[in-house]
């Protein structure tokens, strides 16, 4: 990756793919999400809460893999959901700086999105932006802008001891079993009793929407033996 | 893979070995050392082969038989190939899965994986060296570049990628048809190729992707008369 602060001079002329641009993606299990897009990332997607290694803190992320480095939404080709998250929609660019409220736009020179055939274009003819620019400008205010409330929002389920830990057990349907750890989800017992704890209606919707959400596991699961089954035709002797 | 993980340019193997010159295919600079005449008696390494019986070997996608080769050949290849891989710095080689190889099956019997470009390993300090023992019109090594991905080679890091890449594939253009990959397709793109040649080495990372060029030559099970190999997995170890 090669950060660079994107500038009318230096990258103005280039053209993005933005599916190719995804493809950063393609061998990512997790995806941090903005407090903004829970309710409809809840839709398509298992979302947990995942402990920063560093920080300690806790931060709201879609399940797109049952293993490391495995998503499943990525078809090879683009990433296929009925809702793409702003973390992979706004790529190949990136908040810079230390603060990401005050950041400033970067883009990834080594991306494969960058490409003269690519359908979007960084800046009209004209010199104007283009209205690809703006929707990625407007998804990097809306994550800059979301940082702290995202923040804040996972801390205070870790708070109010909503979280427990998660552990999935499955079994394929080729016998393999796969065990996921290491995540973090509303337990229902808790977010009963601490229900009138907390403050808002709109925190309440966002923590039973990502507790409902849990439900897509089983979709998961089925794009995992959908996947195994694909896969296994290709080793499958053509004459028995 | 970015190009300064290439032999070469990382220390891993030199650009020159063995009097040969690398040459750097696609993208990715998949390095490529042919050495021709290399060993002092070939003609010798057949004729032991021809009192070898041959087998399958479990597990092994290769599509034919493999034998022992002689127990001095070990050595002489790490004579042939170890001053080069040294390069200066303290190594020593490890030799893995040195066979005689003669590919033999029917691509019907196969199984698709079998019929695309393939990887030997992911690990990045493995070489791969294929020793030809036969003449044309018999048909050396190709290489590819995978349309889709855009890899050339394989490491750890690309295997699922490379998996969905292959699971896209099929959608879009169905499993390959029961013939040997011969030249570009609308999966792969080849990048480059080490024309066969009697007692030719070529060496190539065991990461890139490559196929054996069977496709245009009948075929046989007879080390006199098929298109006999040895071929060798070498692994450089720092001191």
């Amino acid at each position: 990756m090669h950060l660079q602060q994107l500038s009318r001079a230096a990258h103005g002329s280039l053209r993005i793919d933005p599916d190719k641009a995804c493809g950063e993606v393609a061998g990512s299990h997790l995806v941090p999400l903005s407090r903004a897009e829970l309710r409809q990332a809840s839709r398509c997607f298992p979302l947990f809460f995942v402990k920063d290694l560093e920080t300690g803190q806790f931060y709201p992320a879609a399940l797109l893999g049952l293993k490391a480095r495995e998503n499943l939404y990525w078809d090879g080709t683009a990433f296929n959901a009925d809702y793409v998250p702003l973390n992979i929609r706004r790529l190949p660019f990136y908040i810079g700086g230390e603060d990401p409220a005050q950041g400033m736009i970067c883009i990834d020179g080594d991306s494969a999105g960058i490409d003269p055939q690519g359908e979007c274009r960084i800046l009209e003819e004209d010199g104007s932006d283009s209205a690809y620019i703006q929707g990625i400008q407007a998804m990097l205010a809306t994550l800059s802008q979301q940082h702290e409330a995202t923040r804040r929002f996972a801390q205070a389920a870790a708070d109010l001891g909503l979280l427990s830990e998660i552990k999935l057990d499955i079994v394929l349907d080729d016998g393999e079993k796969i065990e996921v750890a290491g995540l973090y989800g509303i337990d229902d017992r808790n977010f009963e009793q601490h229900f009138d704890r907390i403050e808002t209606f709109e925190e309440k919707m966002l923590y039973t929407a990502m507790m409902l959400s849990l439900d897509n596991v089983a979709g998961l699961v089925r794009r995992k033996n959908a996947t195994n089954a694909e896969l296994a035709a290709w080793h499958a002797p053509a004459a028995g | 893979m970015p190009a300064s993980d290439s032999a070469g340019k990382d220390g891993t193997a030199p650009n020159r070995w063995g009097g040969a010159q690398a040459q750097f295919l696609g993208t990715e600079a998949v390095p490529l050392w042919v050495i021709d005449d290399c060993h002092p008696d070939a003609s010798g390494l057949c004729e032991f082969a021809a009192r070898q019986a041959f087998a399958r070997r479990e597990g092994d996608y290769y599509p034919g038989l493999r034998a022992p080769v002689p127990l001095a050949y070990d050595q002489w290849l790490i004579s042939l190939l170890g001053p080069g891989i040294a390069n200066g710095a303290a190594a020593e080689l490890e030799l893995l899965n040195c066979t005689y190889a003669i590919a033999c099956d029917d691509p019907a019997n196969l199984a698709p994986i079998q019929l695309i470009p393939h990887f030997d390993s992911v690990e990045d300090d493995l070489l791969a060296a294929v020793h030809y023992l036969c003449a044309p019109p018999f048909a050396g090594t190709a290489f590819y570049r995978h349309r889709r991905t855009g890899f050339e080679r394989i490491d750890a890091g690309r295997v699922a990628l490379f998996q969905q890449a292959l699971a896209a594939d099929a959608r879009q253009f169905g499993l390959p048809a029961s013939s040997y990959q011969g030249g570009s397709n609308r999966a792969f793109e080849q990048i480059g190729a080490a024309p066969l040649r009697f007692n030719r080495i070529v060496v190539y990372p065991a990461n890139c992707l490559h196929s054996g060029m069977l496709g245009a030559t009948n075929l046989s099970n007879d080390p006199s008369l098929g298109r006999l190999t040895i071929t060798t997995l070498v692994r450089r170890r720092s001191r």
